[in-house]
């Protein structure tokens, strides 16, 4: 067995060649579960990530805009151009050992009932039936300590929505996350400060390292190598901190060659790295789906604090008919503070007011409207459009949020609108949001996109083929969001784990027959 | 392995250091004083420390988001008030002025245009320890509080 570790790109020598069974691209949900099964099945795994190594004690500790500028992408400003009537979003994504998953709210849900069976009537995929699935997630659910958030560990900004929703009539339920001794520092997607949520860096990799996996940060791959048809590795630069023009140098390069090629660099990346090393499947890149998400802010009488408690521990899935999802949240007061509307003596009485401020969110089930486009530089361009029924339910979504928070006592409401003003009754919110609405002036992010090299039944319907294995190189698999058919409507993190879970599994019988006889 | 914090590099810099390009510069501490100012002032490490950090944070979101957010201060600075009728650079302007001239371009279409300095902006002035004590932010957990009752 070779000897795990974890090891940094940047104080490598110049020229590394490195040998191995399986090369994993993308340290995340996607290459997370890989890299632990196929080790501990004695394979030698390589984990290639590009951004840095950051233990969870240095992270715990940073500001919340330290996370963003060290784990996220693009320091968490990535932007979805938005294509006809439809808003600027923005996509964080991670860029660390762990990946997206260091920057979750720790949300686990499995992928609804309705979708699995859309996959299996709609799609012809049988192999990705609710039945099909479930070992996989219960294997996630038990690798990733997934638990029922318990009620009183609710902030009391979340009770004061779900008391207007259960005045409305609207049932509200308890959120299952991946954390072990959550205390309620609520800011679970700043970087745990105790690493009680059980992200891939926390839930995966140190077994995966201790069965024999290598860890490599600072790595930036840009090309899969290919011979007669065959994936036989990948190659690219290793990469330096950044410094303090916030640049990073290439300070070497490296060739991993191995048996077979993971990539599991996410929806965005993933494609990106196809289509720069030669792939040409018309699917490459496109049905991207995103999950647009909003948020509506509301000010109480009382003094809240609502940072004190689980970040989300309550959801509402009354409304997945209608094509939309509601879950409880809240943000740390710095970024809270950076979506209030207003400036002036209006802005400063909303700050002064911070700790009676209560959020809740919502994303829409959409259809795919969005691409990934190779653009020179390393970022690709992202284009959206949104479809006028996805639209429509932003819409229908946030009215529900503000109709909650005004039942439950809301003396102002502040819709993600830009320019909108506060709004004290549902009158108000009408006024606002209704069909002549530009979603232009919507404000909109997403945490899950999905769907860029898609699951298909066979090369002219997708990217992949149920395992996750290339239609163009069969020793080539894709394990991240990426895969998806279509969009699940929920947080993507379990649905990943879940999905590499079992790719893994059977990569594991083909590369590894005897391991876990 | 991480660069220094806003404070320590304050207090290196001196308060009255350049850290944001030209006119940005005074710009960001035009808007800073619309956003912050609760009629006392900014004290001058937090502004300071402020815009410190947003240039350390906008190096590294990449050359698009720092274009993107230096260009909507040089909007502000330059064109919207002439645009809106206020005639003078938006750092020469009056407070009071000043926020005349953002209510008018939160109320249009420009609106996303002030969204990106002013979100850079409040993501760090709130991150001072006295700014978060001013708002009642303990950083103490839920678990924690209840078992110490």
């Amino acid at each position: 067995m070779t000897k795990g570790a974890y090891l940094e790109g940047r104080n490598l020598g110049p020229k590394q060649q490195i040998d191995c069974d399986v090369v994993i691209v993308g340290s995340g949900a996607g290459g997370g579960p890989m890299a632990r099964i196929l080790a501990e099945a004695g394979l030698d795994v390589v984990v290639l990530e590009e951004g840095p190594w950051i233990p969870s004690e240095v992270y715990g500790k940073f500001r919340p805009s330290e996370t963003l500028r060290h784990i996220g992408r693009e320091a968490g400003t990535t932007a979805v151009l938005g294509l006809g009537d439809t808003p600027l979003i923005t996509v964080m994504q991670g860029r660390a050992v762990g990946g997206s998953t260091v920057l979750t709210g720790g949300v686990c849900f499995r992928v609804p009932e309705m979708i699995h069976d859309r996959w299996v009537k709609e799609r012809g995929l049988d192999m990705l039936s609710i039945k099909d699935l479930e070992p996989a997630f219960e294997a996630a659910e038990r690798e990733s300590s997934v638990a029922v958030v318990p009620e009183d560990m609710r902030s009391r900004a979340t009770n004061k929505w779900v008391e207007g929703a259960t005045k409305l009539g609207i049932p509200v339920k308890s959120m299952s996350r991946n954390t072990e001794g959550c205390v309620g520092y609520g800011r679970c997607n700043f970087g745990c400060p105790v690493g009680a949520k059980k992200s891939v860096d926390l839930a995966y990799l140190p077994a995966a390292v201790a069965a024999g996996a290598r860890v490599y940060s600072d790595c930036l791959v840009e090309k899969v190598l290919t011979k007669e048809g065959r994936a036989r590795g990948v190659r690219g630069r290793l990469l330096s901190a950044r410094d303090a023009r916030g640049s990073v140098r290439r300070v070497g390069q490296f060739e991993v060659l191995a048996k077979h090629v993971v990539l599991a660099a996410g929806t965005v990346h993933t494609p990106l790295l196809m289509m720069r090393s030669g792939f040409r499947s018309p699917h490459l890149g496109r049905h991207m789906t995103l999950h647009p998400g909003f948020r509506v802010v509301a000010r109480f009488a009382d003094r809240l604090e609502g940072w004190k408690g689980a970040l989300q521990s309550v959801y509402v899935d009354h409304f997945e008919d209608q094509g939309v999802t509601l879950t409880g949240l809240f943000v740390p007061p710095s970024v809270l503070a950076a979506g209030l509307p207003g400036t002036g003596p209006a802005f400063a009485e909303r700050i002064q007011n911070l700790d009676r401020l209560a959020i809740f969110g919502g994303i829409v089930h959409d259809e795919g409207g969005g691409r990934v486009h190779d653009v020179p530089g390393r970022e690709p361009l992202l284009t959206y459009r949104l479809g006028a029924k996805e639209k429509a339910e932003m819409i229908h979504g946030t009215k529900i949020i503000a109709e909650a928070f005004l039942a439950g006592g809301a003396e102002e409401v502040y819709l993600p609108v830009f320019g909108a003003p506060a709004m004290r009754s549902m009158e108000d919110v009408g006024g606002v949001l209704h069909d002549q609405l530009s979603a232009r002036r919507m404000e909109c992010v997403t945490f899950h996109p999905l769907g860029t090299c898609r699951i298909g039944r066979r090369r002219e319907e997708g990217v992949v083929d149920a395992w996750g294995r290339s239609f163009e190189l069969p020793n080539l698999t894709v394990a991240c969001g990426s895969v998806f058919p279509t969009s699940i409507g929920v947080n993507s993190q379990l649905p990943i784990l879940a999905m590499s879970t079992r790719m893994a599994w059977r990569l594991r019988d083909e590369l590894a027959p005897r391991a876990h006889v | 392995m991480f660069r220094r914090g806003p404070i320590e590099r304050t207090a290196r810099l001196g308060y009255d250091a350049t850290v944001l390009p030209g006119p940005t510069e005074a710009a960001a501490r035009a808007l800073c004083q619309c956003i912050f100012d609760r009629g006392h002032g900014i004290p001058p490490d937090r502004m300071s420390f402020a815009l410190v950090d947003v240039d350390d944070f906008t190096r590294r979101a990449g050359p698009k988001t720092r274009f993107a957010f230096l260009a909507s201060l040089l909007l502000l600075q330059w064109i919207w008030p002439l645009a809106f009728g206020f005639f003078g650079r938006f750092s020469a302007l009056p407070i009071s002025r000043r926020l005349d001239l953002l209510e008018k371009i939160e109320a249009t279409a420009l609106a996303p245009m002030l969204v990106l300095p002013k979100a850079m902006l409040c993501l760090v002035f709130f991150e001072h320890p006295d700014a978060l004590k001013e708002i009642g932010y303990d950083g103490r957990p839920l678990r924690l509080i209840e078992a110490e009752k």
